[in-house]
């Protein structure tokens, strides 16, 4: 139930972002939906289930690109890895948590882009401007989706039962 | 916080260079989609398809609500003009009359689509990323469609074909700073190199020797080099000139014609001896 839940999402998101926020663009920038749910998701289900949940999320995304296959899977698998290491030290029910957090995840997402562009031999040429409207609208997405996820966390489709709990030790 | 076990750690470095190794195999230029790829984008496209008709639908109305004031008071406004293009109108008639008989003598002949079959196409999609300036059009291979082949509309050149599935195909938009294309003012015949810099209205002709003769307001086209593109296509006019910093070679800014931002029908040219 809960894997069908994540998949529907992960779908939904794509179409999404290809099709309907093309036109909801702000300063030529939109959302990375896939990147804000994983950074909510590792906010709420720790490092190692972030990590896993990153690396499926990016891998799907880049199976659609299909560019650069494994790029979206290892940046994002990353952010998950790190965002979820501050899933015992916040406040969930703080606003401020998943401000601070889909900035962070997003400022990681942005390093690690160029960091790999790097490594691929193709410079990034992407605009400051457009780099800055994506965090603060990544920000904004994820102020929208937070309660939602921490809800369904708590009680929902994204609880875990006891038994998984040790898994994240 | 979470300590790994010597085994995941491992399994994770193994993971990583797995990625690091898929992503440099996997980069803008391979010719065949993988079949998850192809199943992918076969199941999405009809969603996309479905949710780009349904924005587009909404976004007119609310436009057209939004301007409804606005339109009033350029409606009156073009009844005057009407009155005033309808004269100029017999006189532009007289002078398209002279342009055929003129076009006759000296045997002109566009070079566009003469030689080509195409395709019609809609756009479904746009690239879901902030990285790369692709569109998705609703025609694959069923249709013929195949790798590199160029897209049109009227206004001038769009893109080509990177990747094929059997109902899609994604279109690498001339703006991309990977889609690079020969060019050719058509004017002095000078040749050049256009490149995108990711921006939606503003292109570059580069690698125009120094002393070059370009100037500002001459149209640029395709060179027909490279084989992929057809000779004479149009690309867009000349901007802006500007000495590179090493002092040997020019550059030139170019507006596109084609307005990316913009663009719902295409044309497909499939005729290309090398696609096929």
């Amino acid at each position: 139930m809960r894997t069908a839940g994540l998949a529907a999402l992960l779908m939904i998101s794509l179409v999404v972002e290809s099709t309907l926020l093309e036109s909801l663009k702000i300063w030529g920038a939109k959302p990375d939906l896939i990147l804000v749910w994983v950074i909510l998701l590792s906010l709420v289900w720790g490092p190692r289930r972030g990590a896993a949940v990153g690396f499926v999320f990016g891998l799907v995304e880049d199976l659609f690109f299909a560019k650069y296959i494994g790029i979206n899977a290892l940046i994002k698998m990353s952010v998950g890895f790190i965002i979820g290491l501050g899933e015992n030290k916040l406040v969930k029910e703080n606003i401020i948590v998943p401000i601070t957090a889909a900035l962070t995840g997003s400022i990681l997402f942005w390093f690690f882009a160029f960091a790999l562009d790097l490594y691929l031999g193709r410079a990034l040429k992407v605009d400051f401007s457009i780099i800055l409207a994506n965090l603060l609208y990544n920000c904004f997405v994820a102020l929208l989706g937070y309660k939602w996820v921490y809800k369904s966390s708590q009680n929902g489709l994204l609880k875990f039962t006891e038994q998984w709990r040790d898994f994240n030790g | 916080m979470a300590r790994l076990p010597k085994k995941s750690f491992w399994g994770i470095l193994l993971l990583v260079v797995l990625l690091l190794f898929t992503m440099k195999l996997t980069d803008i230029n391979r010719t065949n989609l993988t079949p998850p790829e192809v199943l992918l984008r076969d199941i999405l496209a009809p969603l996309q398809g479905g949710v780009m008709v349904v924005t587009a639908k909404v976004s007119d109305a609310v436009s057209n609500i939004s301007n409804y004031k606005e339109t009033n008071i350029k409606y009156e406004e073009l009844k005057g003009q009407v009155d005033n293009l309808r004269s100029k109108l017999s006189q532009l008639e007289e002078y398209r009359q002279e342009n055929v008989r003129l076009r006759r003598l000296l045997n002109l002949q566009t070079n566009l689509n003469s030689d080509w079959d195409s395709i019609a196409a809609s756009v479904i999609a746009r690239d879901a990323s902030n990285w790369y300036h692709t569109i998705t059009l609703n025609r694959g291979s069923n249709d013929g469609v195949g790798q590199n082949m160029p897209i049109i509309n009227s206004e001038g050149l769009i893109g080509r074909v990177i990747a094929v599935t059997n109902n899609t195909a994604e279109v690498l938009l001339l703006m991309d700073p990977e889609g690079a294309v020969g060019g050719l003012v058509q004017e002095t015949r000078t040749p050049g190199i256009i490149e995108g810099v990711g921006q939606e209205q503003q292109l570059m002709l580069v690698h125009l020797a120094h002393n070059a003769e370009v100037e500002e307001n001459q149209v640029v086209i395709t060179s027909g080099l490279g084989d992929i593109f057809p000779k004479g296509l149009r690309i867009g006019y000349i901007t802006n000139i500007a000495v590179e910093a090493n002092g040997l070679v020019k550059k030139a800014v170019v507006k596109p014609f084609v307005e990316f931002d913009r663009l719902e029908e295409v044309f497909i040219l499939t005729g290309h001896k090398e696609a096929k």
